[in-house]
C-alpha cells in the first residue's frame, strides 16, 4: 500500500500541528451536554417486519454471499412462494407463486428505489436482475404479495427491492474472480475513494458460461457501475447512480439458424432524501434509462433490433402527524418510449406516460394495533385511470408475535408491445395487437403471522393467500395472434418460513410452499396455467460457522411438477442440492475468502423444456478486500 | 483585557467580603466555596442540587459561596472546603491553591474521569485533599446495560483516540465478566471513518465515549446513520445521543451528580476527609422508542432503569 503510506507520511505534520494545540480535543464536561442534530428520526427510520403492510422477506449480504449464488434469480431461491428457473443457461428467471408465461414481467423490482425493466421487451425484468453485482448489494427486501398499492402496476404480483451498498461501506479495494466448470468466469473489481462524508465506488465486472448442456446458450455480462454518495449535512442524503449492462448470448435453434442476441442497457439516477423536521421528511428521485435489443442470425442477413427509453421522476413526503399518525403521499411521472421496426414494423417511436399519485395512512389506535390504509391512482395515456387500493391490520397479538390480514386490488398496466406491437419475422406477422388490450387485475386477500421467539432465536413467518386475477393479457386467436384479455385464474395457499440462528454463526432456514392454482381457461392453456407453479416446492438451507474461520452451507430445493407457459414442456419433479465450502483468511489489514461450490451435486434436473438439463457444475472463487 | 479587568474587580470585592464574613466563621459555621465552570445551565443545577442535599441535612451550618471559578481568590482565613463544578472549576481551584502547604480539601464534581485524571494533582490525590464525583457512568454499569437490553449481543465495540483509550481497560474487564467481548478500534492518522467502518464490520453494538476527536456534534450524524446501516445500535452517553437517534444513552443528569456531590460532602464535613474519586451514584437510561421499534427491539426505558438499579444494589 504505498500510496496509504504516502499519505500518511503527508498528513503527519498536520495532526503534529493540531496536536499542540492543548484543549482542541480534550474531553470535558461540555461533551456532555451539547445538542446534535436529529439524524435517524420517525419519518427517516425503517419500518420494523412487524409492522409491513404486507410479508417481507430480507436477504443481507452475508447471506448472498454464503448462498454461492452467481445469479439474483437463485438467490430468490432463499425467499418463500418463489418459483425460480432459467429459459437457458443465459436467461434465469424468476416469479412470485408462478406466472402464466416465460416472459417474467409481473414482478417489480427495484435497484436503489430505481425501477428496473426493460421497456422494449416487454417489461421483462429478467435482463436487468442480470444487471446487479451480487457482491455490490447490501440486503434485498422482498415484499411477497401485491404491491401495486403503493408502487404502481410493476408491483402487480410482488417487490424485490434491492438495495446496492452504501459508497462509503465498501472496502477500498475489492477484487474477486471465480472459474469453474461449464465456462464459468466471473471477475470483478472495485474500488472506493472517500468516507462517510462523500464517497464513490465504482465496480466493473465480467459474468462468462456456457449455459445448460449440449445447447447453444453461451453468455457473457459486462457490467460497469457507478454510485456517490453526500451527506453535507445530517438532515441531508444525496446518492447518485450510473451504469451500464451489457448482456450477449446465443440462442439454440437448429444448428445452422442459431441466433445472437444482446441487450444493452445505461442508465442514471440520482436520489435526495431530506430531513425537513424531525417528523417530515421529502425524498425526490429521478432516473433515466436506455436500452438497446439485437437480435441477430450471423449465418443470414436477418436481424431485429430495438431501442426503449425511460424517463421517471418521484416525490414522496412522509410526515409523522402524531404519535398515532404516519402518513406517506407522492407522485411520479413516467415516461416510456420504445422503436423498433421488427417489434412494431414502424419506425415511428411509441410512447406513454403516466402520472401516479399515492399515499399510505399508517394509524395506530392502540399500542396493539396497527392499520395501514392507502392506494395509488395511475393515469396511463393510452389505457386510462385505474385505482389501487389496500387495507392491512397488523395486531400485536403479544410483543414478538404478530397477525396481519388484509386485501389489496392491483392492476398492470400493458407494456406498449402489448398494445401497438406488429412483429413480424421475414414479412410473416406473428403477434398485431389491435390495442383493445385493458390492465389485467389482481385482488389478494391475504392471513399472516410473523413471530419472533427470542429464547429459541427463531422467527416464523406464515403467510396463507388467495389471489385471483382476471383479464389475463394473452395472444390469442388466428395467427398473427392479437393480444387480448382472456381467462381468469385463482391462486389458494399459503407458505412459510422458518429463520432459526441456534448459534453465532449458524442459520438454518426452511421454506416451504403450497399453492393450487385453478384457471378458467380451456383445453391445455387451462393445464398449463394450473401448473404454472409447482403445488409444493420447498427450499432448506444450512449455513454454518466451522472453526478457523471455515464455513459451509447447503441449499437444497424441491418442486413438483410445473410449467413455463406451455404443457408440452411439462418439467418433472426436481431436486437441488448446491454445497459450499469456505475459508477465510487475513494479510495484514486485508481479508480474503477462497470458497468452492458445487450446484446440482446431487445429480441434474430439467429446466424450461424436455431437451434441457442442469447439471453438476464446480467453481472456486477468491474474493480479496484491500 | 477586559475579562482580566473583570476578574480583578471580582477579587477585590471577593476580598472585600471575605473580610465581612470572617466573624461568622469565627461563630462555628463552616465556609464552602463552590467554584462554577459556568454559573448557568448543567453547572448551576449540580451546584444547586448539592447545596440542597447537604442544608437539608444539616441547616443553617454551612456558609455557601457560589460563583463562577474566576471571581474566587486565595484569601484569608481560606474556606473550609472547596467544592469545583466542571473541569475548568477544577484547574482552577487548584492552581488557586497551588502555592499553600495545606490547601483546602477540594471536591470536583460534574468532572470526566478522564479530564479529572489528567488534571489532578497527584500529590494531593495521594494525601486525600482532592476527590472527585465523575459525570461518566462506571464500566460495569455500561455493559450491565448492554447486557439487560440486548442479551443476544457477544461484541461490543468502542471507538477511541489517544485521549480516551485508558477507558479501554475497565471496559474490557467488564465485558469478559459478562461473557461479551469488548472490541477498541483507535482512530489513526487515515480518519475517524475508516476506523469506524472497520469496527462496525465486526461488532453487534457500538457504545459511545465522551471524546471530543471522537463523537462530537460534525461527527454524530454520520456515526449514526453508518451504524444504523448496518444495524448496530449505539448506546450513547447523554439524553441528547438518545434523541438524535442513538438506541439507548446512560447518563447522570446534572442534578443527580450534584446530589451524590452533597452526599459526599456531608460525609466528609462529618469525617472531616474526602473519599476517593467516585461515580455517580443515580442515573437515568432513555430509550428512543422509534430506533428501537425500527431496529426490531422491544425495550422499556422504566423497567431497564430499575432493573439496572436492582443489579447495583448490595
Amino acid at each position: 500500500m504505498p500510496r496509504r503510506r504516502l499519505l500518511a507520511v503527508l498528513s503527519a505534520p498536520t495532526l503534529a500541528v493540531l496536536s499542540t494545540c492543548p484543549f482542541a480535543q480534550e474531553v470535558s464536561e461540555k461533551d456532555y451536554f451539547g445538542d446534535l442534530p436529529v439524524v435517524l428520526s420517525v419519518s427517516r427510520l425503517a419500518q420494523p417486519l412487524d409492522e409491513t403492510p404486507g410479508a417481507v422477506t430480507i436477504i443481507d449480504r452475508e447471506l448472498i454471499r454464503r448462498s454461492g449464488a452467481r445469479e439474483l434469480a437463485e438467490v430468490l431461491r432463499l425467499v418463500p412462494g418463489f418459483v425460480t428457473g432459467q429459459i437457458n443457461g443465459a436467461n434465469p428467471m424468476a416469479n412470485y407463486h408462478g406466472d402464466f408465461d416465460s416472459l417474467n414481467r409481473r414482478l417489480q423490482v427495484f435497484v436503489d428505489g430505481r425501477s428496473v425493466f426493460s421497456t422494449l421487451l416487454v417489461g421483462n425484468v429478467g435482463h436487468p436482475m442480470m444487471g446487479v453485482v451480487l457482491d455490490d448489494i447490501e440486503r434485498i427486501e422482498v415484499l411477497r404479495g401485491s404491491n401495486s398499492a403503493a408502487q404502481g402496476s410493476n408491483a402487480f404480483s410482488g417487490v424485490v427491492n434491492i438495495i446496492t451498498r452504501d459508497a462509503a461501506d465498501v472496502p477500498e479495494v475489492s477484487v474477486a474472480v471465480t472459474g469453474g466448470e461449464k465456462g464459468i468466469l466471473d471477475r470483478s473489481v472495485r474500488a472506493r475513494i472517500g468516507d462517510e462524508r462523500l464517497a464513490f465506488r465504482v465496480t466493473a465486472a465480467r459474468r462468462d458460461d456456457n449455459g445448460l448442456d449440449n445447447l447453444a446458450d453461451n453468455k457473457r455480462v459486462d457490467q460497469l457501475h457507478l454510485r456517490g454518495d453526500l451527506r453535507p449535512s445530517a438532515a441531508d442524503h444525496l446518492s447518485v447512480f450510473a451504469g451500464s449492462i451489457n448482456h450477449e448470448w446465443e440462442v439454440q435453434g437448429t444448428p445452422a439458424v442459431w441466433r445472437k442476441e444482446n441487450w444493452r442497457n445505461a442508465y442514471v439516477h440520482g436520489k435526495w432524501q431530506h430531513q425537513l423536521s424531525e417528523t417530515n421528511s421529502l425524498t425526490l428521485k429521478g432516473s433515466i434509462d436506455e436500452e438497446n435489443y439485437i437480435d441477430s442470425y450471423p449465418r443470414f442477413p436477418l436481424k431485429a433490433d430495438g431501442r426503449g427509453r425511460r424517463l421517471s421522476l418521484e416525490g414522496a413526503h412522509t410526515t409523522a402527524l402524531n404519535q398515532m399518525l404516519r402518513l406517506v403521499w407522492g407522485a411520479e411521472f413516467r415516461r416510456e418510449e420504445v422503436q423498433s421496426r421488427a417489434l412494431f414494423n414502424t419506425d415511428t417511436t411509441q410512447n406513454a406516460q403516466m402520472w401516479r399519485l399515492f399515499g399510505n395512512v399508517e394509524w395506530r389506535p392502540h399500542p396493539k394495533w396497527l392499520i395501514n390504509a392507502g392506494g395509488l391512482w395511475e393515469d396511463h395515456t393510452i389505457v386510462g385511470p385505474r385505482t389501487s387500493p389496500r387495507l392491512m391490520v397488523n395486531y400485536h397479538l403479544l410483543p414478538d408475535h404478530t397477525l396481519r390480514v388484509g386485501s389489496t386490488q392491483a392492476y398492470r398496466m400493458p407494456t406498449l408491445f402489448e398494445l401497438r406491437g406488429d412483429w413480424r419475422v421475414g414479412g410473416v406477422p406473428f403477434v398485431r395487437a389491435t390495442g383493445g388490450l385493458k390492465p389485467e387485475r389482481l385482488v389478494s386477500d391475504e392471513i399472516g403471522y410473523l413471530g419472533h421467539f427470542r429464547g429459541l432465536a427463531l422467527t416464523v413467518d406464515v403467510r396463507g393467500f388467495e389471489e385471483a386475477g382476471s383479464s389475463l393479457a394473452r395472444y390469442f386467436g388466428a395467427a398473427p395472434n392479437d393480444v387480448v384479455n382472456k381467462d381468469r385464474y385463482r391462486k389458494r395457499g399459503w407458505e412459510t418460513q422458518l429463520r432459526w440462528r441456534p448459534l453465532d454463526g449458524t442459520e438454518v432456514l426452511f421454506n416451504h410452499t403450497q399453492i393450487r392454482i385453478r384457471s378458467w381457461a380451456t383445453g391445455n392453456t387451462q393445464l398449463s396455467d394450473q401448473l404454472a407453479a409447482p403445488s409444493h416446492f420447498s427450499t432448506l438451507a444450512i449455513f454454518h460457522r466451522l472453526p478457523a474461520e471455515f464455513d459451509f452451507s447447503v441449499i437444497a430445493t424441491e418442486a413438483e411438477q410445473m410449467t413455463w407457459g406451455t404443457i408440452n414442456d411439462l418439467l418433472p419433479a426436481s431436486r437441488q442440492i448446491d454445497l459450499r465450502l469456505a475459508k477465510g483468511f487475513r494479510f495484514g489489514t486485508t481479508r480474503a475468502e477462497a470458497a468452492i461450490a458445487v450446484q446440482a451435486a446431487t445429480g441434474s434436473h430439467q429446466e424450461f423444456s424436455p431437451t434441457q438439463r442442469f447439471t453438476r457444475r464446480a467453481f472456486a472463487t477468491l474474493r480479496l478486500d484491500f | 483585557m477586559r475579562r482580566r479587568f473583570f476578574a480583578i474587580l471580582a477579587t477585590a470585592c471577593l476580598c472585600l467580603m471575605t473580610y465581612g464574613s470572617a466573624s461568622a466563621s469565627a461563630a462555628g459555621a463552616v465556609s464552602v466555596w463552590v467554584a462554577l465552570s459556568e454559573t448557568g445551565g448543567a453547572h448551576a443545577e449540580a451546584a444547586e442540587a448539592l447545596r440542597a442535599e447537604v442544608d437539608q441535612a444539616q441547616p443553617g451550618r454551612i456558609e455557601w459561596r457560589i460563583a463562577h471559578w474566576s471571581q474566587f481568590a486565595s484569601s484569608v482565613p481560606e474556606p473550609h472546603w472547596v467544592v469545583a463544578v466542571g473541569t475548568a472549576a477544577q484547574r482552577g481551584m487548584q492552581d488557586l491553591f497551588a502555592g499553600d502547604g495545606t490547601p483546602p480539601p477540594l471536591l470536583a464534581i460534574l468532572v470526566p474521569r478522564l479530564a479529572f485524571e489528567r488534571i489532578a494533582d497527584p500529590a494531593r490525590l495521594r494525601n486525600g485533599s482532592l476527590s472527585a464525583v465523575f459525570l461518566d457512568q462506571p464500566p460495569a454499569r455500561q455493559l450491565e446495560l448492554i447486557r439487560l437490553a440486548l442479551p443476544a449481543v457477544r461484541t461490543v465495540g468502542i471507538l477511541v483516540s489517544a485521549e480516551s483509550k485508558a477507558h479501554g481497560a475497565g471496559l474490557d474487564k467488564a465485558a469478559r465478566e459478562r461473557g461479551m467481548r469488548l472490541a477498541m478500534t483507535q482512530v489513526g492518522q487515515e480518519g475517524l471513518f475508516p476506523a469506524l467502518q472497520s469496527l462496525l464490520a465486526e461488532v453487534e453494538v457500538l457504545l459511545a465515549l465522551p471524546d471530543p476527536a471522537v463523537f462530537n456534534s460534525q461527527t454524530a450524524a454520520n456515526i449514526l446513520t453508518a451504524a444504523y446501516r448496518r444495524q448496530v445500535p449505539l448506546v450513547g452517553f447523554s439524553p441528547a445521543y438518545a434523541k438524535a437517534g442513538a438506541l439507548l444513552a446512560l447518563y447522570s443528569t446534572p442534578a443527580q451528580v450534584g446530589l451524590r456531590g452533597g452526599d459526599v460532602l456531608r460525609q466528609a464535613l462529618a469525617g472531616r476527609t474526602l473519599p476517593p474519586p467516585q461515580w455517580p451514584r443515580e442515573f437515568a437510561v432513555t430509550v428512543n422508542q422509534d430506533v428501537a421499534h425500527s431496529l426490531g427491539f422491544a425495550l422499556d426505558q422504566s423497567q431497564l432503569g430499575e432493573q439496572l438499579r436492582q443489579r447495583e444494589r448490595p
